[in-house]
């Protein structure tokens, strides 16, 4: 069935457009952003429960002006046709302490153009099984529950088994002087998380779920939890590696993060225009193994960063950024893409709407490959199966890589020993690691648990992911 | 629009409930080189309301509690919806019953704190200039620049009140700088990359700031690849002292506690057994000048008043809320953010008399409160063999508290990290740096 659309928005419609065609009378492009997202966080710990609204739960506009000379944005929460004049007041200071600041610091202004405005009119409802209303907390909770006293059962060295669960309604109208854009979609996220201790030694692991789905999400989440839990026994035991090069394959979640911090992070073209990327000298160049080609976009999968359309009322696309090992393209939002001459990708996000667009990734991953796990750890003389992703940097001027992982089990002659070390810290440089990608496997898959910052702010959601595939890392 | 809201949770039989009222007002610069790229300015008000409700089952009592928002825009309808789902959720959020936050007896701030920033002295956008000036001040040295930055100054109002009579006003302001300096000379270009928050305009201290991004990401563009070094002090500066220090504060939590993941015990040792290095002593603070999470009162509307929390490596008392405190049978400290760490005795020069590990720049510093793990892949460090001394970059290194707490030392000399006083490095001794 389809999400329904915030009848908020809706009924705020008319008024947005008026303060649109105010808006034009006076600057070159102005266009308005309206988003109402509801949603609800629930945690379940031995020790208690938390049912809040969810971090992503907003409610507001932000507009976007252009002078000719600059472009500047004014976030609010209140549209009336009484707070017009304010709205329009403010915006018009907020021009004229910008220009006397530039007059004062003798500052220039970035020259970005007329930003495009072709007329585009279309509406998207996603569609899920069921709504996230029409679940109640209680049965939520009653299916976390479940799923929290099977995890406990699997051992008794766990002290808890924590179960968390989020699903967001997300509606968002954009409009401009030719664009009239609406969307609502529903994602969600489940999370399993053994915690348990050994010897004073604290550890935990996770196994997450997520989709452009409802709260159905609950009833797949119980296949998650032996996994979950044999990784944390498994930290339980785990020392340090012995830093060296090594022969490695990456699980989905490790290999989508490889791609976010790579050739994601690394191909965000507005670190084109900032002459922060290193892969502006390296478009259609050999960046990876032939057999790699990764993708990002939010029509390149259904996940949980899967849209109609952007924060900047840009198109979301599928883009190729690696086909064959070759690095065919970035990813951009509108700005930049008016800065580089290029065309936009549907990539410009804001973590909320009193946040500035950046470019952004959506759903990033590797493509599949035709070979077995159990190929690629037979494969491996030694070596290390790296699982469950703590975190990740990203370098794109230097294309340094730093991925952290929680877990690496260890391969020797094409056998996992049992023995796990924790944590593991990839580091190296990009090309390298890529280059030396050998082995892939038939399924790619896609998590969208986790948040996406830009160095250390502006969250937003994306999906990483991929297959297994085996590589040479540096590890530590 | 407050009345309107209690007007609502009595109509619905809400008794126990607490209202934050949050106005949020900014102004942003974001600059390519010197070149403006975009300003932006933002006024938002909204309202959190936790709704509390009591309920029995079976012969347990519960104290269920959820917090959600009510926004500006919301009519009457709207706010008596999300209210009622707010109340129905608390049923289900089996919690045990503890005692809600009331006024403080001491209590010596009044209805309304008064703001020390001097932030509050004039309009926000009046201080952009200032802070830009500062940033480009130091911008002219050859091959070096600021490549872009981003400023950040907000301002938010918040109103706490609840059903247990708190009625408590304050205001916070953050400084918020991005900076991104790079070296486009000879050779490959390099860049480093850190954010700053302050609490308080000073132009001093961010323009000594960017002054030393700037001879760092000139060290980096002399610097080679890591190389693999065993058994070595290894020095922390700047952020990431803050980032190990703040293992302590939040494993010294009583929510930690109660949840069964922090053994600390009142009276013990945090540091292990057989400390051969300085004792670790922390004190929380409500304010700390120059930091941006300064107040008297936290979003419980509890009086924040200083706590020492940690002395010569043992636990003195728990950061706590109201509620985990009423758990563990504590007297509440409240929300404290800023925190003051003891300086030690050891002086950089002593350091630098033989080999040393010292970073300058981690991409990213990563400290689990959890498991203790702490490491992260290195932008810059300087490398004293005995003979010589070089810039590297790349490379990381890993290890755990439990490692290396019990001969830590602590530095002399102070620095602050916004919310953070203290020492402005440690040396933690006989880690291993694994190269690039």
């Amino acid at each position: 069935m389809k999400v329904k659309m915030s009848t908020f928005l809706m009924a705020k419609k008319s008024l947005a457009k008026e303060l649109i065609d105010q808006l034009y009378d006076i600057y070159d492009y102005a266009s308005i952003l309206g988003i109402d997202t509801v949603g609800k966080r629930y945690a379940l710990k031995k020790t208690g429960i938390e049912l809040n609204d969810s971090f992503w739960a907003e409610r507001g506009y932000v507009v976007r002006v252009y002078n000719g000379v600059h472009y500047f944005e004014y976030s609010f929460n209140e549209l009336t046709r009484e707070v017009f004049p304010l709205i329009l007041e403010r915006i018009k200071t907020l021009s004229m302490t910008t220009k006397a600041l530039m007059v004062n610091q003798e500052i220039e202004a970035m020259h970005y153009g007329l930003l495009e405005d072709e007329a585009i009119n279309e509406a998207f409802l996603s569609e899920v099984e069921i709504q996230i209303d029409s679940m109640s907390h209680e049965e939520k909770l009653d299916k976390m529950r479940k799923v929290m006293e099977d995890t406990l059962l699997i051992s008794d060295e766990l002290i808890d088994a924590r179960v968390f669960y989020e699903d967001v309604l997300i509606s968002k109208m954009f409009l401009s002087k030719n664009r009239d854009l609406q969307q609502a979609y529903t994602w969600s996220n489940a999370t399993i998380v053994p915690i348990a201790i050994r010897d004073g030694q604290t550890k935990y692991a996770y196994s997450m779920m997520s989709g452009l789905k409802g709260p159905e999400l609950l009833d797949e989440l119980h296949t998650k939890s032996t996994d979950a839990v044999q990784s944390v026994i498994d930290l339980l035991g785990s020392s340090k590696i012995e830093p060296g090069e090594y022969d490695i394959i990456l699980d989905p979640d490790m290999s989508g993060l490889l791609a976010h911090e790579a050739f994601g992070h690394g191909v965000e073209m507005d670190m084109f225009v900032k002459h922060r990327a290193k892969a502006v000298d390296y478009i259609n160049k050999q960046v990876a193994a032939e057999c790699v080609n990764m993708y990002d976009g939010a029509k390149s999968a259904r996940e949980v960063s899967s849209y109609l359309f952007d924060d900047e009322g840009v198109l979301g696309t599928n883009t190729k950024i690696i086909d064959k090992g070759i690095l065919k393209s970035g990813i951009s939002d509108a700005l930049s893409a008016t800065a580089l001459h290029t065309v936009p990708t549907g990539n410009g996000k804001r973590q909320s709407f009193e946040n500035k667009v950046y470019t952004r990734m959506t759903n990033t991953f590797f493509d599949k490959g035709e070979n077995t796990l159990e190929e690629m750890i037979t494969s491996i003389k030694q070596g290390y199966l790296i699982e469950c992703f703590l975190g990740g940097m990203e370098d794109p001027k230097n294309w340094g890589i730093q991925c952290v992982a929680s877990s690496g089990k260890e391969i020797i002659d094409g056998k996992l020993t049992g023995k796990v070390h924790s944590p593991i810290y990839i580091t190296g440089y990009v090309p390298d690691l890529l280059k030396s990608i050998s082995m892939a496997t038939e399924e790619v898959i896609l998590i969208g648990n986790g948040i996406c910052g830009k160095g250390h702010k502006e969250f937003v959601k994306t999906a990483t992911g991929g297959p297994y595939i085996k590589a040479k890392g540096r590890l530590s | 629009m407050i009345d309107q809201i209690k007007d609502t949770l009595q109509a619905l039989q809400i008794d126990q409930w607490k209202i934050i009222e949050i106005y949020r007002s900014g102004e942003e610069v974001y600059f390519i080189g010197k070149k403006l790229d975009m300003s932006r300015r933002k006024d938002v008000r909204l309202y959190e309301v936790t709704v509390y409700s009591d309920f029995v089952e079976g012969e347990e009592c519960y104290l269920g509690e959820s917090r959600t928002r009510v926004d500006a825009s919301m009519d009457e309808n709207e706010i008596s919806k999300v209210l009622g789902d707010a109340k129905k959720a608390a049923t289900y959020v089996k919690n045990k019953v503890f005692e809600l936050p009331v006024p403080s007896e001491d209590d010596t701030a009044g209805k309304e704190e008064q703001s020390i920033s001097s932030f509050g002295t004039a309009p926000l956008a009046s201080f952009i200039p200032k802070i830009v000036g500062a940033i480009y001040d130091q911008d002219d040295i050859v091959d070096i620049q600021i490549n872009s930055c981003e400023v950040f100054l907000t301002k938010v109002e918040k109103s706490v009140l609840s059903s247990t009579g708190i009625d408590r006003k304050y205001t916070v302001y953050e400084n918020m700088i991005e900076i991104i300096t790079d070296y486009t000379g000879e050779g490959e270009s390099v860049e480093l990359f850190i954010i700053h928050k302050y609490g308080d305009l000073d132009e001093a201290k961010i323009k000594s700031d960017v002054k030393e991004m700037l001879n760092y990401t000139k060290l980096r563009a002399m610097a080679s690849p890591m190389i693999h070094i065993k058994n070595i002090p290894v020095i922390l500066k700047g952020e990431a002292v803050e980032q190990f220090m703040s293992y302590y504060v939040n494993r010294s939590s009583a929510q930690l506690k109660y949840e069964g993941l922090s053994d600390y015990e009142v009276g013990k040792s945090v540091q292990g057994e057989k400390i051969e290095g300085d004792y670790i002593s922390v004190t929380m603070l409500p304010v700390l000048k120059g930091s941006s999470l300064s107040s008297v009162y936290d979003d419980d509307g509890i009086f924040l008043e200083k706590k020492e929390l940690i002395k010569r490596g043992k636990l003195l008392s728990r950061k706590s809320s109201a509620k985990y405190a009423h758990y563990l049978g504590d007297k509440p400290t409240g929300k404290l953010k800023n925190y003051s760490v003891a300086l030690g005795d050891t002086k950089m020069s002593e350091v630098k008399e033989k080999p040393y590990f010292e970073i300058l720049s981690f991409s990213d510093f990563n400290m689990d409160d959890m498991s203790g793990d702490l490491g992260g892949e290195i932008r810059l460090a300087r490398y004293f063999d005995g003979v010589e001394t070089v810039q590297l970059t790349g490379g990381s290194i890993s290890s755990n508290i439990e490692e290396v707490q019990n001969n830590i030392k602590l530095s002399c000399e102070a620095m602050q990290v916004n919310h953070y006083f203290g020492p402005n490095f440690i040396v933690l001794n006989g880690l291993d740096v694994a190269s690039s």
